[in-house]
Order: structure tokens, then C-alpha cells, then sequence
């Protein structure tokens, strides 16, 4: 079964650490961390942080598929 | 080049159509009613009856940076609703007129009667500093003659210029010559054309606002000043009748200045057209003449000015309540002189 | 892979970040203005952004088109001298409920009868943000705010009928319902005559956080739990979002 993954980029310039995106991501793929937004690598590209961001400060830059191996 | 008999306020909208009035926004009012009616059904210019006087001003300015040549037209109380507009047309550098029809205040005040009581409202009616460039025409041919000045000077300092009148000069019917003045195009492209922001917030040359670095709205505040006097410099206009045999000067402007002429004998007179800013030539005539009296139909909102520039004590004749009689004037300037150079005031 | 970010073409990059507090719901509303903008392809050259005075009245200096920052309450009576002088132009008023509706309350009331095709984003976050958060003409009845700490008293504004009745577009939406807010701009953009979008949108620090909310996302799942679209209303009821249906309320 491929399984979606996507990569953000995160501008911390314009990122106000606002906590929106962490609660929106599904997959609890981004978390502030003393006062700065981190991303993880559990991204599937669902683009919630990205439309949700009233700052423009986070996009989803990369989409690909990763094979997982075939279970039972 | 044909003649008419016109209304003053008639006279102002033949002009405005001449000089290329595209646009116009006004909200009826004693004694400017006549301009907003004359509009009607002119193919050249649009003309919108707005809900009010921030409305009326606030459409001109929108139309104004859209590309049109704009007026809008108004007495005291629709004059003061402007005031806030009006610096906000400074600080967004938008030419347009707005011509100002004198009648007394304060408040609802005698809607029918001329006044002068709006000289400090069009010099410093809006808040913060500012330094606009005022018009006050004596007759329907001046009006006619200073609505072509008014545009060109808004055009050239990019700015709000005022056109004042009142109820007398605005209502009197008099013989004009349709004469084309020269007129001044807008160089400014319209708005649509570029990546431009206009703000009433202190900025930099239309990109955004910078709202906390003093040298920026200093250097603000200098460049808008400057702009201003320098354009004003180029619409000099003012009559001095000198007088050989007198010992006093007498300044007055607008419709009382009709009823100076009848002083000629006994004063040199000066009657500024510009009013703002003022006439740098006044203090070198002011200083050929031992004293100086000016009259004005309010509590003495220009002697104040004057006085900054002449630097000397002008006594003041104030008529208000929209009366202008002769004799009353007389007594008025011969009890000034009868109690020799004290500093008076003979108000009524 | 899509290209989500077309939208920036509207905006002044250079010019970013906003004013704005972290989680204010203005910045949702510039985004989907512009991403409105970009599916109707208007064309740069010929579009005006018009503000008012208050936190959502920064948004024209952020479009990377000609724009205007009014005084307050002044943005509606700009946008039509700017329309009627130039009708080829369209021109987009993006202003705060206090600013269209309290000290410009009148100017909106004229347009509408007047029906000039103008289109009006609404910033309404029930409150004067900008100021500190004083009761706005939008603020529900029992709103505490710092100016109303026993609640407010007054009936909000029902800018819905007056805008109905003189028969323009009027439409409703939230800063949570993201596709529902940008079609509402896009009909809206599409519309012949005056429209009018009322975007229910988050004040996390001068309102949302004295009442009781979290923070940004908080407000917006209230909206999410709050509001339900009904696309086929003459008139929306309370807790209903949707474009309304234009010419059938007399
Ligand atoms: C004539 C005038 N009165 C008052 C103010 C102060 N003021 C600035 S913004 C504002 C309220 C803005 O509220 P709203 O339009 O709802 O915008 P928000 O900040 O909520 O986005 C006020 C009262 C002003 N700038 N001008
Ligand atoms: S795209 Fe979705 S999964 Fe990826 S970080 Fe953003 S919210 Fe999380
Ligand atoms: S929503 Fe935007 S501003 Fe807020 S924390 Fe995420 S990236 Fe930063
Ligand atoms: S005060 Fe409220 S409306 Fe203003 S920027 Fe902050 S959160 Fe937004
Ligand atoms: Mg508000």
C-alpha cells in the first residue's frame, strides 16, 4: 500500500506561533517548542496548517508516496 | 467669446466644467444649494447627490485618485462634517476644490445671510498641521476666474484647495466673460495602474505606512508644506490700491471688500484674493501706512493671521449677523480713529 | 503537486508579516480574498482594495495593487466615487463591523439603496479591536465587552435585513468554513450590483480570550460547532452561514 507523506517549510519570520496549525495537523506533526514552531516527519500532506495559518508562514512543499510493506 | 448674466454660484460651475471637472459629489445646503442644482443634467461631469457631507467629500476624493478632476461644494455646517476628510486629502496628496459658501454660525446660525466666519475652519479645520491653499473671489467674474486657479492650484500641489464665497457674492447676478483659463492636467496615473497605497497613516512615498519614526512625518509634514507654498506662490493674486494721502490701510476680502471701495478716498486698501497662505507682499505694504484696520464679518479670524505676518497691531471692524450698511461701517472706522492707536476692537 | 500558494500574486509579500495579533482571524480573511481573486483571474490593473480605520482596516496596504486606506468609517463612499469614476475598475471594500456598520453605518445603508457595484468584506468580530474591545454594533445581545461588563444590552445590527431589503447580495460565512468563505467572495466579485460578505471572524485578544476562549483555534471550532450552511436561503436564521438568495425579500 503507498502511503502519502508531505514536508513543510515553516517561515519563522512571519510564524506568530499563533498554536492554530499544531491543533489542526492530524498527525501531531508540529508542536512549539520553547517559543518556536517545529515540524516532525509524520506530515501526510493534508494541508490543514497551510490553509489554516492566518500568516502564510507554513506550506507544504513537498508530496510523495512511500511504499509500506503489505501487512497479513 | 460670449457674455452671461450669472449667479455667482452659477458662474463657479461654468468654470468648473471649463477647467475639467469630471466629477462632482454634494449634499444640499443654503447657499450653496444653486452649484449642486446647475450639475444636473451636464453630460461632461457625473454629478451624485450623496447621503452627506463626508460622503460628498470622500466620493471626490475616491473619484479624484480614479482620475477625474473633482469638486464638491458646501457652507459651514457641511464644511465642518468635511474637516476630518480634508486633512486626509492632505496626507494622501488627492487635488480637488472644495468651494465653501459662507453663511452665519455658528451651528444652523442665519442660513440665508452671508458671513467670513468659516477664514480659520479653511485654514486649520482638519487636525494635526497642514498648510492649505484658500481662494476668495469678490465678484461672479472672480468666482469664475479663481474656479480655474483653484483647480490648477489643486493639480499643481496635489492637494485640497478651497474656494471660499458667501451668501452675497454667491447670490448676486453679474455679467461674466466666459474666458478659457489655461489649464493643468493631471500627471498622476489613475488609480488601477500600479502597486500604490494611499493612507491617511504617516508614510513613505505611497508603499506603506510607517507609523513610529519621527523623521519620516517630519520629513512628511516639510515636503507637504513646502509643496503648497511653493504652487502658491504661482497664484500671487491680490488688489492694493495705494493712497498717497492716507495714513491707514484697509484690508478686507470677500463681499465686504465690495463695500471698502467706498473708503477709496480716505484709505489705501488691500484685499487679498489668496488668503492662505498669506500674501507675503502685505507686510511691505503694511508698512508704508502708520496703522492698519481690517474688517471682517466675524469676530476677527483673519486679523489674528494678518498680525502674525505684518507684525504690527491691526484694529479690527467686525460685522456680523450678515449685515453690511455703510454707515455703520463709517462709525465704525472713524470711532477707531477717534480713539487714537489704542489696541480696540469694535465689534457689534 | 498543486500550487496552493497562487494567491501570493495579490499580495505584498515584502510588506508581510501583518500587524495582526498571533491567531487573529483577519489574516484567513486576506488570504481568501486573494485566493477569491486568483479563481476569478481579475486582472491587477484593474482592481482597487479599499479599507476603513481599525485592525481590519490594515488590510489594503497588503494587496499588491493600487490601494486605499480611508478615514474610519469612510471606505464605502471612497469605493463609489472610485467605481463611478472608473467602472471598468472593481473595487473591493475590506473593512471592520464597527467601521461599516457603526461610524459608517449610514454610508452602507445609501450604497445599498443606491446599489453601486461595489463589493463589502465585513471583518466581523463583534468588537472594536483595534481600540481595545469595546462593544461593536455587531456584538451579541449578553456580549460582555470592556465598555458592556454586565453584557451588552443593545440588539446587534441586522445588517442581513437592511442589505436584503434594498435587494443586494448578501452573504454569510466564517473564518473555519474556508471553501464556503471563498466562494462567498467569488460570488460576491461576480455579483452585477452592491454585495456584501459578512465574515464571522476570530478577535482572540480583544474579545475571544476575555469570554472565555482559548486562543485563535479555540474561536474557530466554535464557529465550526456553531455555524451551518444552508445554501438555499432567502433569509439565513441565527447559527446559519450561506449566500442568500438576491431579489426575493421585498
Ligand atoms: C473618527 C475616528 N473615531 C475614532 C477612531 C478610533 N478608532 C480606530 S479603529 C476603531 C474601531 C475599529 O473597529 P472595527 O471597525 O470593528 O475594526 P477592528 O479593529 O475590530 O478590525 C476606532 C473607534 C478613529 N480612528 N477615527
Ligand atoms: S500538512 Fe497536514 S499533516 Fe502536514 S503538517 Fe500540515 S497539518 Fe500536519
Ligand atoms: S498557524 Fe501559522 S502563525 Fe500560527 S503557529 Fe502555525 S505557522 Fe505559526
Ligand atoms: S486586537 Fe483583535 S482584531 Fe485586532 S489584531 Fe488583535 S486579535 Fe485581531
Ligand atoms: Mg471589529
Amino acid at each position: 500500500m503507498p502511503q502519502r507523506k508531505g514536508e513543510v517549510a515553516i517561515n519563522h519570520r512571519y510564524c506568530k506561533r499563533c498554536n492554530i496549525c499544531p491543533q489542526f495537523c492530524p498527525t501531531n506533526n508540529l508542536e512549539i517548542v520553547k517559543g518556536k514552531l517545529v515540524a516532525y516527519d509524520r506530515c501526510i500532506a493534508c494541508f490543514n496548517c497551510e490553509r489554516y495559518c492566518p500568516d502564510m508562514a507554513i506550506e507544504v512543499v513537498k508530496i510523495y508516496n512511500v511504499e509500506t510493506p503489505a501487512t497479513g | 467669446m460670449s457674455k452671461l448674466l450669472l449667479q455667482g454660484n452659477q458662474a463657479i460651475v461654468y468654470a468648473a466644467e471649463r477647467a475639467g471637472l469630471g466629477f462632482f459629489a454634494g449634499y444640499p445646503i443654503t447657499p450653496a444649494s444653486e452649484i449642486l442644482l446647475e450639475f444636473v443634467g451636464r453630460k461632461r461631469v457625473k454629478v451624485l447627490q450623496m447621503e452627506d457631507e463626508i460622503a460628498s467629500i470622500n466620493a471626490i476624493i475616491g473619484a479624484s485618485l480614479a482620475g477625474r478632476k473633482t469638486m464638491t461644494a458646501t457652507s459651514g455646517p457641511g464644511f465642518s462634517l468635511m474637516q476630518e476628510s480634508i486633512g486626509l486629502a492632505h496626507m494622501m496628496e488627492v487635488p480637488l476644490v472644495i468651494v465653501n459658501v459662507q453663511r452665519v454660525g455658528p451651528s444652523t446660525g442665519m442660513p440665508t445671510f452671508p458671513a467670513q466666519g468659516d477664514i480659520m475652519q479653511s485654514r486649520f479645520g482638519s487636525h494635526g498641521d497642514y498648510c492649505p491653499i484658500v481662494f476668495y473671489p469678490n465678484s461672479v467674474e472672480e468666482l469664475y476666474q479663481h474656479t480655474f486657479s483653484a483647480f490648477n492650484a489643486a493639480e499643481e500641489s496635489l492637494s485640497p484647495v478651497i474656494l471660499l464665497s458667501d451668501g452675497f457674492i454667491s447670490h448676486i447676478y453679474e455679467t461674466v466673460e466666459l474666458k478659457t483659463y489655461p489649464t493643468v492636467d493631471r500627471t498622476r496615473p489613475p488609480l488601477g495602474m500600479g502597486r500604490r497605497h494611499f493612507t491617511g497613516l504617516t508614510h513613505k512615498d505611497n508603499t506603506k505606512p510607517v507609523t513610529s519614526d519621527p523623521e519620516v512625518h517630519r520629513a512628511l509634514l516639510r515636503h507637504l508644506k513646502k509643496k503648497c507654498e511653493d504652487v502658491s506662490e504661482k497664484y500671487n493674486f491680490y488688489e492694493y490700491i495705494g493712497n498717497d494721502t492716507a495714513d491707514t490701510l484697509l484690508i478686507s476680502y470677500g463681499a465686504l471688500s465690495r463695500a471698502a471701495y467706498k473708503f477709496r478716498d480716505k484709505y489705501a486698501l488691500f484685499r487679498p484674493i489668496r488668503i492662505f497662505p498669506i500674501i507675503k507682499d502685505l507686510k511691505e505694504i503694511a508698512e508704508q501706512y502708520e496703522s492698519v484696520i481690517i474688517m471682517e464679518m466675524n469676530l476677527g479670524q483673519y486679523r489674528n493671521q494678518v498680525e502674525s505676518v505684518v507684525h504690527k497691531h491691526v484694529e479690527l471692524v467686525s460685522l456680523t449677523g450678515g449685515k453690511i450698511d455703510l454707515k455703520e461701517i463709517w462709525d465704525k472706522l472713524t470711532a477707531i480713529k477717534g480713539r487714537g492707536r489704542k489696541r480696540v476692537s469694535v465689534a457689534d | 503537486m498543486e500550487d496552493t500558494t497562487r494567491f501570493k500574486r495579490f499580495l505584498k509579500e515584502k510588506n508581510l508579516p501583518t500587524p495582526w495579533c498571533p491567531g487573529c482571524g483577519n489574516g484567513i480573511i486576506l488570504k481568501s480574498t486573494c485566493d477569491a481573486f486568483d479563481e476569478l483571474n481579475l486582472d491587477t490593473d484593474k482592481t482597487v482594495v479599499v479599507s476603513g480605520i481599525g485592525c481590519s482596516g490594515r488590510s489594503a496596504g497588503f494587496f499588491n495593487l493600487d490601494s486605499v486606506h480611508t478615514a474610519h468609517g469612510r471606505a464605502i463612499p471612497m469605493a463609489e466615487g472610485i467605481k463611478i469614476a472608473n467602472e471598468n475598475l472593481h473595487v473591493v471594500v475590506l473593512s471592520g463591523d464597527g467601521d461599516l456598520l457603526g461610524i459608517g453605518g449610514n454610508h452602507l445603508l445609501h450604497a445599498s439603496r443606491r446599489n453601486t457595484p461595489i463589493t463589502i468584506i465585513c471583518f466581523s468580530n463583534e468588537i472594536y479591536g483595534m481600540t481595545g474591545g469595546q462593544v461593536s454594533p455587531t456584538s451579541k445581545q449578553g456580549a460582555k465587552t470592556i465598555t458592556t461588563p454586565d453584557g451588552c444590552k443593545d440588539t446587534p445590527i441586522n445588517v442581513q435585513a437592511l442589505i436584503k431589503a434594498h435587494n443586494c447580495f448578501y452573504a454569510r460565512t466564517t473564518t473555519f468554513h474556508l471553501k464556503h468563505l471563498k466562494k462567498c467572495i467569488v460570488e460576491a466579485l461576480r455579483h452585477p450590483g452592491l454585495a456584501f460578505v459578512d465574515v464571522i471572524c476570530q478577535c482572540i485578544v480583544n474579545n475571544g480570550r476575555r469570554i472565555g476562549f482559548k486562543d485563535g483555534y479555540d474561536m474557530l471550532m466554535h464557529y465550526k460547532n456553531t455555524y451551518k450552511i444552508n445554501e438555499n436561503a432567502d433569509l439565513l436564521k441565527e447559527g446559519e452561514i450561506g449566500i442568500t438568495k438576491v431579489g426575493v425579500v421585498k
